[in-house]
């Protein structure tokens, strides 16, 4: 069973810290994991003294596994991950004017609670990319932001198959028009299906766009909230694709499912806690209880939000968007206890 | 104020093509951070060196840390510049004299001066610069920071 061997990256050299920086990070662990190693590599991602990450990270000449992989993360039981929204202070973020996490060379790559960010101006970037993967992908529970003024920028791109991205939510990727202004970009076309679901893409031009169009289509998109972006979605999704959520009149004019998309939502209203923070208020009527429970889903189960509150089990009706709503447990109710 | 996190060891990978493109080699440039920077547990010998070079702003040194293109013109994917190699630049680091070799991999870094620096240093950058090597031209650095 492989080890994992767990390395701090702390762009502040706090206590305990490894490396100072990703890039760092991955120039000193970057091999072969699997065979003599047998390991699991994590960068396990905190910021002591508030200073961003502004190396760019590209991972590259790796040797992986489905047991033998890649995770980059901030630990949720430790103080450094992001709320939900994006957060300067003691949260780690990538923050550069630079494809600021770039997977071009590994195989197998868990990429979970990151923040990234682009500054005021910054562009002709992808925040986060995959390319040429030969086996999988987990996106989830980050933050991506394309700051103030952007142009000509992405949030996430994959060029691969079996890309699990889920619970992220990205926004202000808009200023221009044209299909590098995305949210959720599939950029080339394989026969096995990428996951989009549950993530909350806000002021897009474009929210989420497959070139996976083969056959009946074979990226799946579930649970998506596709909130004042110029397209919500683009192209051609695999059956039993659905439960997406715009306040357009339409979720696109060349948004099609294999067989029929099911449970999708249109020119609904969507409360959320302020105009940078997407999550979900008790008053929301747009998203709250009308996605598909993926508990057990086929190809991506999970049973979490961003935040790490549980959805609600196998037979509860899941929020759509990256955000559950979870009401605050009522004093009373500790006071009978 | 510029200081270069030099990797100190090769990485490898059984593709050539990989290994060429995707792995470090022993004397390419990392990353590159202010004199102010602080290293951690794991950036120093013996998988990393550090060349200290103070007074130089960090955007001069960041011409070391750039990968070596394609010559085609051509695009990746990813709409960026398609990479050769890792890194345009590599350190010859075995190439140095005996005495600063040792010094490097015993101590982990050496202080160049360069520019108006006047503090205490190790060499020159004029002594160092004709062990960086430009691996797409063959040719060893020239200019002055």
């Amino acid at each position: 069973m492989a080890t994992e061997v767990v390395k701090i990256v702390d762009p502040d050299n706090g206590s305990g810290t490894d490396y100072t920086s990703l890039s760092a990070w991955e120039a000193g662990e970057q091999g072969d994991l699997t065979g003599a190693r047998d390991e699991i590599a994590v960068a396990k991602c905190r910021c002591t003294g508030g200073t961003a990450d502004t190396t760019a990270c590209e991972v590259n000449g790796w040797t992986t596994s489905s047991t033998c992989y890649i995770k980059i993360w901030t630990d949720p039981t430790e103080s450094y991950r992001h709320n939900g929204t994006w957060q300067t202070g003691n949260k780690y973020r990538l923050y550069a004017d630079t494809m600021l996490l770039y997977v071009p060379g590994a195989d197998h790559v868990i990429i979970d609670g990151l923040q990234f960010g682009l500054p005021p101006g910054g562009g002709n970037v992808v925040c986060l990319g995959t390319i040429n993967m030969t086996g999988w992908a987990y996106i989830r529970n980050n933050v991506v932001w394309g700051g103030t003024s952007c142009s000509n920028a992405g949030g996430i791109s994959v060029w691969s198959s079996n890309q699990y991205i889920y619970n992220n939510i990205i926004y202000d990727f808009a200023d221009n028009s044209g299909s590098s202004y995305h949210g959720i970009k599939q950029e080339a076309e394989f026969p096995y299906p990428n996951c989009f679901y549950n993530n909350t893409i806000v002021n897009c031009y474009e929210g989420i766009r497959t070139a996976n169009a083969g056959g009946n289509g074979y990226d799946a998109i579930k649970n998506n909230i596709l909130y004042n972006c110029t397209t919500p979605i683009i192209g051609t999704f695999a059956a039993g694709s659905g439960y997406n959520a715009t306040e357009d009149a339409s979720l696109g004019a060349s948004y099609s499912v294999s067989g029929g998309a099911t449970g999708d939502h249109t020119s609904h209203t969507f409360s959320f806690v302020g105009a940078a923070d997407f999550h979900l208020q008790a008053s929301d009527t747009g998203a709250r209880g009308l996605g598909a429970n993926l508990y057990n889903d086929a190809l991506c189960p999970f049973q979490t939000d961003i935040d790490g509150q549980d959805r609600g089990g196998s037979g509860a009706q899941w929020d759509i968007g990256a955000d559950e709503y979870v009401a605050a447990y009522p004093y009373y109710a500790y006071a009978q206890q | 104020m510029a200081q270069i996190l030099v990797k100190a060891i090769d990485a490898t990978h059984a593709d050539p093509v990989k290994d060429r493109r995707g792995c470090y080699k022993r004397g390419m440039p990392v990353v590159v951070m202010p004199d102010t920077h602080t290293w951690g547990a794991e950036e120093r010998p013996p998988k990393f060196i550090v060349l200290k070079i103070p007074g130089v702003p960090v955007e001069t040194v960041k011409k070391y840390i750039e990968p070596e293109l394609e010559d085609s013109p051509g695009e990746d994917k990813k709409q960026q510049p398609k990479i050769y190699r890792r890194r345009m630049w590599r350190f010859r680091i075995d190439h140095l004299p005996a005495a600063a070799k040792t010094k490097l991999l015993k101590n982990g870094e050496l202080t160049i001066r360069a520019g108006t620096y006047d503090g205490s240093y190790d060499y020159t950058w004029a002594q160092v610069r004709s062990y960086i090597r430009n691996l797409k031209t063959n040719t060893y650095e020239t200019e002055n920071l």
